[in-house]
């Protein structure tokens, strides 16, 4: 994953928001990279471009080598349902639909048949160690393992790519540490995982760490 | 994902929302069933009255003569029904013509006990008009012209004089002021009632009788039947032409208006008294008359009803628009995870169309019952061809597919981002 001099603006009428100011970096797979600095810096925003949830203004962003800065709406869409998973402080889960059924969503939209998508959905609930609780709805479960049934979703299509945008904000310290374990464990899988966070302890718990300030990296250049 | 997949998920989402579900399919319900109902009811009252027409088909053509309009009782002595019916038979596009006069009497069928009966004066060729045979004896023969013999239909035989054999008693029958015997000389198959001539209920004798009995041997209907349909038209210009010169000729022998064409007479005589000589009426363009009133009036109802289904469209569209604002958050979860715009658009759009088709099962069952219930009161057949339902499940798809895309379009156009933050 890499982006060059990838800036994006936000319209708000008249005014123009530039959450990111020219961003160069460069994330190698394997890597478990956090993405740190304060409230409003633009971590959420780079996230976005990097999982093709949004396209930058100028500059580029590159996917396994391929350029997706200016793919159309259904290609990009494609891209996040197979190469990324996206993990949310907010779940982001389908309230009325069981733990086994959100993990299946991207499975659908891939366009796996029903068996092998209930087949997968299950085995990656095992994984991330919901298997029993396959059944209940967001509802029924606690905060972490509602975070661990996004987990399970985002590795339901196994994307070389996680990306978690300050997955254990809504959790407490011992549950946020349980949920960083499961994502190193998919670093030791050779997945690339980037976190978005502003808590000390868990770019403590990264390999490395990337700070962004008003839009651009801290240290200038990030491309490692 | 497949169809009944996609059935499921749509059904999921809808019963979610009951209240909100039941109100667009409402909508729809009672759309298509006023469309159902309005055809069905429509066509039933149609076919009850238009059988009633068609009679003896569309080949027919109805005449009237009232040559003492124009002419004096000397003149329209030339107007003799038999003469008459066998001048119109001799026109080429006519196959037949058979006069008809009718009036009404008391049959005494007991001691100081009278029926009323209905009484047909006509010709031997009225048997092969309306294709009725004699069970018992013979129908009348030109042979009875002038005679008091009487020929029974089925059911006013047994009304009359219960089962069993009829030919060759009298019975004694009061008409226009006189009390007559006739001689029962045959009582006929039963037939049906053909259109609106209730042939089975009526008494026949012959026509010549009855006109001089009423004292007015010139007023006749005649009942004529084109050789086929496609010559109506012809045999209608051939009849008028035979009737005009005929009150030409008559009217010439004596004509006291001078210097003036023997059709400008006519013409005259229609214009000035406003009153025709006779009239002819072809039966397929009372069809064709009724036909057209039919029509029209099923546009009028049919498009007020197919305007209550297009409020039922806005409705869901309402409905709808509404939806997609309190599951953005849906949508966006769905873009994250590799829904492409396609797949919004599609799910979306599945649910309205979904919404009509139940909304038009149900209102055609409720349709199709209003229609039954309809009929039941109007007293008219059931009906209700394949065509109207099946045009009312496809309008009420379309409505869903015309009133769901731009919602659904909506929601397919969000931002990943933006729909995953709204509350
Ligand atoms: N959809 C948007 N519309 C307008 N401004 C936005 C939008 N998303 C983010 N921003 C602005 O862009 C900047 C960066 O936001 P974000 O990437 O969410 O920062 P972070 O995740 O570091 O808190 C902020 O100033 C924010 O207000
Ligand atoms: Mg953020």
């Amino acid at each position: 994953m890499r982006a060059e001099k990838a800036t994006k603006a936000y319209r708000l009428g008249e005014v123009e928001v530039w959450a990111l100011r020219g961003v160069d970096l460069g994330v190698r797979p394997g890597d478990f990279l956090a993405l740190t600095g304060p409230s409003g810096s633009g971590k959420s925003t780079l996230l976005h471009l990097m999982g093709g949830l949004h396209r930058p203004t100028s500059g580029r962003v590159l996917l396994e080598g391929q350029d997706i800065s200016r793919f159309p709406r259904a290609e990009l869409a494609r891209l996040r349902g197979r190469k990324v998973g996206f993990v949310f402080q907010q779940f982001h889960l389908l309230p009325r639909s069981s733990a086994v059924a959100n993990v299946a969503l991207p499975l659908m939209y891939a366009g796996h048949p029903r068996q092998v998508r209930r087949q997968r959905a299950l085995a990656c609930l095992e994984r991330v160690g919901l298997g029993p609780r396959a059944d209940h709805r967001p509802g029924q479960l606690s905060g972490g393992e509602c975070q661990r049934v996004a987990i399970a979703r985002a590795l339901a299509c196994d994307p070389p790519l996680v990306l978690a945008d300050e997955p254990t904000g809504s959790l407490d310290t011992k549950t946020g540490k349980e949920i960083l374990q499961t994502f190193r464990g998919l670093v030791d899988e050779g997945r690339t995982v980037v976190v978005v966070t502003h808590e000390p302890y868990v770019a403590a718990f990264t390999q490395r760490q990337v700070r962004l300030l008003d839009g651009r990296l801290e240290d200038g250049d990030g491309t490692g | 994902m497949g169809l009944a997949e996609r059935i499921l998920t749509g059904l999921g989402a809808l019963w979610a929302h009951k209240l909100r579900t039941g109100l667009s399919v409402l909508g729809v319900v009672i759309g298509v069933a006023a469309l159902v109902a309005i055809v069905s009811m429509i066509q039933g009252a149609t076919a009850e009255i238009s059988g009633q027409i068609v009679g003896l088909g569309a080949r027919t053509i109805t005449v009237n003569l009232y040559p003492t309009r124009v002419l004096q009782a000397g003149q329209a002595a030339g107007f003799l029904a038999e003469q008459i019916s066998g001048e119109l038979r001799a026109a080429a596009a006519v196959a037949e013509a058979v006069p008809i006069s009718n009036t009404s009497g008391e049959a005494q069928v007991g001691f100081n006990q009278t029926s009323p009966l209905r009484v047909i004066g006509t010709t031997t060729d009225y048997a092969r008009l309306f294709e009725f045979w004699p069970a018992q004896g013979r129908f009348l023969h030109p042979l009875d012209e002038g005679k008091s013999v009487m020929v029974l239909g089925a059911r006013l035989a047994t009304e009359l004089l219960g089962p069993g054999e009829h030919v060759g008693r009298d019975l004694v029958v009061n008409l226009h002021n006189e009390t007559l015997v006739f001689h029962i000389i045959g009582v006929m198959n039963p037939r049906g009632s053909v259109g609106n001539y209730d042939v089975d209920g009526q008494a026949y004798v012959p026509i010549s009788l009855l006109q001089e009995l009423s004292g007015n041997r010139y007023f006749s209907t005649y009942i004529l039947q084109a050789t086929h349909e496609g010559q109506v038209d012809e045999a209608v210009a051939q009849i008028e032409a035979i009737l005009d010169q005929k009150f030409v000729d008559l009217t010439t022998t004596t004509a006291t208006v001078a210097g003036r064409g023997a059709q400008q007479l006519i013409g005259a005589i229609r214009a000035t008294t406003q009153i025709a000589p006779y009239t002819v009426q072809a039966q397929r363009e009372l069809i064709l008359a009724f036909e057209e009133s039919t029509r029209t009036m099923m546009l009028i109802l049919g498009g007020i009803a197919a305007i209550s289904l297009l409020v039922g469209g806005i409705g869901i569209m309402n409905i709808m628009l509404v939806a997609v604002v309190e599951r953005t958050r849906e949508v966006g979860i769905r873009m994250a995870t590799g829904a492409r715009p396609g797949d919004i658009l599609g799910q979306f759009l599945f649910e309205a169309v979904l919404v009509c088709i139940v909304g038009g099962m149900l209102g055609l069952l409720l349709g199709w019952l209003a229609g039954a219930i309809g009929a039941r009161v109007g007293d008219w057949p059931f009906v209700l061809s394949p065509l109207p339902p099946a045009i009312a499940i496809a309008f009420s798809l379309l409505i869903g597919v015309a009133f769901g895309i731009y919602p659904a379009f909506r929601a397919s156009r969000l931002d990943p981002v933006d729909a995953l933050r709204h509350e």
